[in-house]
This record gives C-alpha cells, structure tokens and sequence, in this order.
C-alpha cells in the first residue's frame, strides 16, 4: 500500500511537471502580427502600410533578376510609438514588449546595436534562402520607438544587388513621401 | 524517476545559463556602445556577394562563413572600462584563451588573447581588449573619444583573412595588428 502510494504520488509530481511544461510551451504570448493588429488602434501609435508599388518601379523595363528580386518584396509594415510627456515611463514598458516579442526563437537574430540612449535590432522570419519578413526596431530614449516588418515572399540574400538596382530606377521622389507625412501628423 | 525529471529540468536551466557570455551586460549599458553580429548575419553577409572577384572580396565571403559570433564594446566611461578590464580577466581565467600578443604604446595598450584552432592559422575566439586611446591620440567616432574597446570574435577563424572583414565591415583597425606576429 505504501508502494502504491509512493508511485502515485511521484505519478501526480511528473503530471504537474508536465502541466506546468505544457503551459510555458502554449503560453507563447502575443505575436508580432496581433501586436501590430492591437497597436493600430491604439491613438498612442502610429501605423501605416506601404504597399512595394509606392516605389514607383517601371517593371517592364527591369532586367529578368531585377525583376525577380522586386517580386519577393511585398509591403512595409510601419508602427512607431512616440515618446507620451505624461507617461515617459511607458516608452521601455511598450518596447519591453516588442523586445520579448522578437526574442521568441521563431525570428532569427541578426544583430543588436546599442549607444547612448539608441537601441537597434535586426531580426528575420523564415529561411535564410527564403526570407518571409525582416524586423527592424529602433529605438530612442527621448523620442519613441519604430518598428519596421518588410513583409515579402522567398526575399533572398542573392537578391540584394539586383534589388538595390531596381530600386535606382524607382520614380518616387521625397514628396510622395512628404505627402504621406501630415496624415501621420508629424 | 522523479529525480530523473529534477535533473534534466536542472540541466535544461543550467544549459541556457552557460550559453550567456560574461560580456553580455554590456549589451544593454547606457555608457557603451555595443555592437552584436549573430551568425546568421555573416551567413546572409557571404550570400550578398553573388561573384567575388577580388581577392578581398573571396577572403570577405570565407570568414563571413566560418565566424559564430562577433561582440564590439566601446565606452568612454572610466568606471565602465575598469569593469570590463576585470571582466576580462575573471574570463580569461574560467576560459581556454592564451595571450597571442600585446602591443603598449605609451599610454595605449592593445592585448589579443586566441583560444588555438585546427592549425596555425586558425583560432577559435579571439579577443581584443584595447584601452586608453583617447590619451594618446583624439580618435573620433560620431564625436566620441574612445577608451576603451573590447571585441570578441568566435567560430573557425583564419587569421590571414581578418583584414577583408575589417575592411569590409569597418572594425577598428587595431584588429589588424594581429597578423603583426606572423609576418615578423
């Protein structure tokens, strides 16, 4: 009787160990998309989508690996929180979050800078011959922080020389830009 | 076999502790400036270079391959440097690292340490503890003076090759003075 109970017990210990596993392991907390989802209407942020065409491309000019590389871009996921004078406090809560976001082991780390009172990181999503999104946060102690996903579709480092071509072709000028700015209200 | 689960549990924690890096603190310290280069950073660099023609270039592309990591920490503060100069060598004690060489130039002093590779040519980690150099010699980066630098590099490391990664991703060049011994 003892034995048996013995072995219940150590039974009901490893279940709770298994339990408590189980728990850590669903427990993977918000993702990048569902922050970027919450944060769009959050009137403390601001966040805009910029589709690959705002480049102003003309692709049928472009040569064949131009044009392929200029295809695995898709858009610009841009979120940018800004420093609030009653609540400077919230700035590290808010970045604290993005932070654990990215440590999650599905995005790969590619580099971390720090200086003063800016932050840098770099992160991807995917394969690294098949990139699905690249991560881009920086940070400011005085003024806020931005968060920048270049969502594509197979980006691949190969591409890089080619992209940046296709990219000396874009017709965008500065006020496109500029025009997108007072919607923003910066 | 509760025991059994007790232990792998410890193990696992203890796993993750070990992987942390004495300098890591530094990643996140108001007076440095910390620059962090995972591998798969150097994988996707050597992927950039479709055709590498020029030596530099070729060189660029295998130690871009060969390297785990790369940690570069610059401060000006006194109190900072002196910390990190004891940092150093608590982990050269717990490490495998040797001194390779030390360079003293009135008031600057370079020290490199090497853990051996497969061959002469190669290290597993080396270190570059540099301090003083404002003392000597106003250099100036975004208007800075710099102290003091601590730069880490691991992975499978060809020596001869170093200068196509200083160049190529503009490291201090006092990284350079490593080839120094061999060609003495």
């Amino acid at each position: 009787m003892k034995k048996l109970l013995l072995n219940h017990r150590s039974n009901w210990t490893l279940g709770l160990v298994f339990l408590a596993l189980s728990m850590v392991a669903c427990n993977s907390g918000p993702t990048l998309q569902s922050y970027f989802v919450e944060k769009s209407e959050d009137p403390n942020f601001i966040s805009l989508t910029l589709p690959s065409s705002i480049l102003n491309i003309a692709v049928d000019s472009l040569q064949a690996d131009q044009h392929e590389a200029l295809a695995t871009l898709k858009k610009l996921n841009v979120l940018i929180y800004r420093k609030s004078v009653n609540e400077p406090a919230q700035l590290n809560v808010e970045s604290d979050v993005v932070l654990k976001i990215l440590s999650n082991s599905a995005y790969t780390e590619l580099m971390k800078l720090n200086a003063e009172d800016y932050k840098g990181a770099v992160s991807y999503l995917g394969t690294e011959d098949a990139i699905k999104e690249i991560i881009v946060f920086a940070k400011s102690g005085s003024d806020g922080f931005a968060l920048i996903r270049v969502i594509g579709d197979g980006m691949n480092p190969k591409y890089l020389k080619p992209f940046v071509e296709a990219l000396q072709t874009s017709k965008a000028s500065a006020e496109d830009f500029k025009n997108l700015l007072p919607d923003l209200g910066i | 076999m509760k025991k059994i689960v007790l232990t792998a549990l410890l193990l696992a924690s203890m796993s993750v502790g070990f992987s942390q890096s004495v300098f890591d603190k530094y990643e996140n310290e108001k007076s440095v400036s910390a620059m962090v280069i995972s591998k798969s950073m150097f994988s996707l660099l050597a992927k950039f270079e479709v055709v590498a023609e020029d030596k530099e270039t070729k060189d660029f592309i295998d130690i871009a391959k060969s390297i785990t990591s790369l940690k570069v920490f610059t401060t000006t503060d006194k109190q900072v440097a002196a910390a990190m100069s004891s940092d150093v060598a608590s982990y050269l004690k717990s490490s495998r690292l040797s001194e390779l060489m030390r360079f003293s130039d009135e008031n600057t002093q370079i020290k490199f340490y090497v853990q051996e590779g497969k061959d002469d040519d190669h290290v597993k980690e080396l270190l570059m503890f540099v301090s003083g150099i404002s003392e000597l010699e106003k250099i100036d980066i975004n208007g800075r003076q710099i102290e003091t630098v601590l730069l880490s590099l691991s992975g499978d490391i060809d020596l001869n090759k170093i200068n196509a990664l200083i160049t190529k991703m503009n490291l201090p060049q006092e990284l350079n003075k490593v080839n120094q011994k061999q060609q003495l």
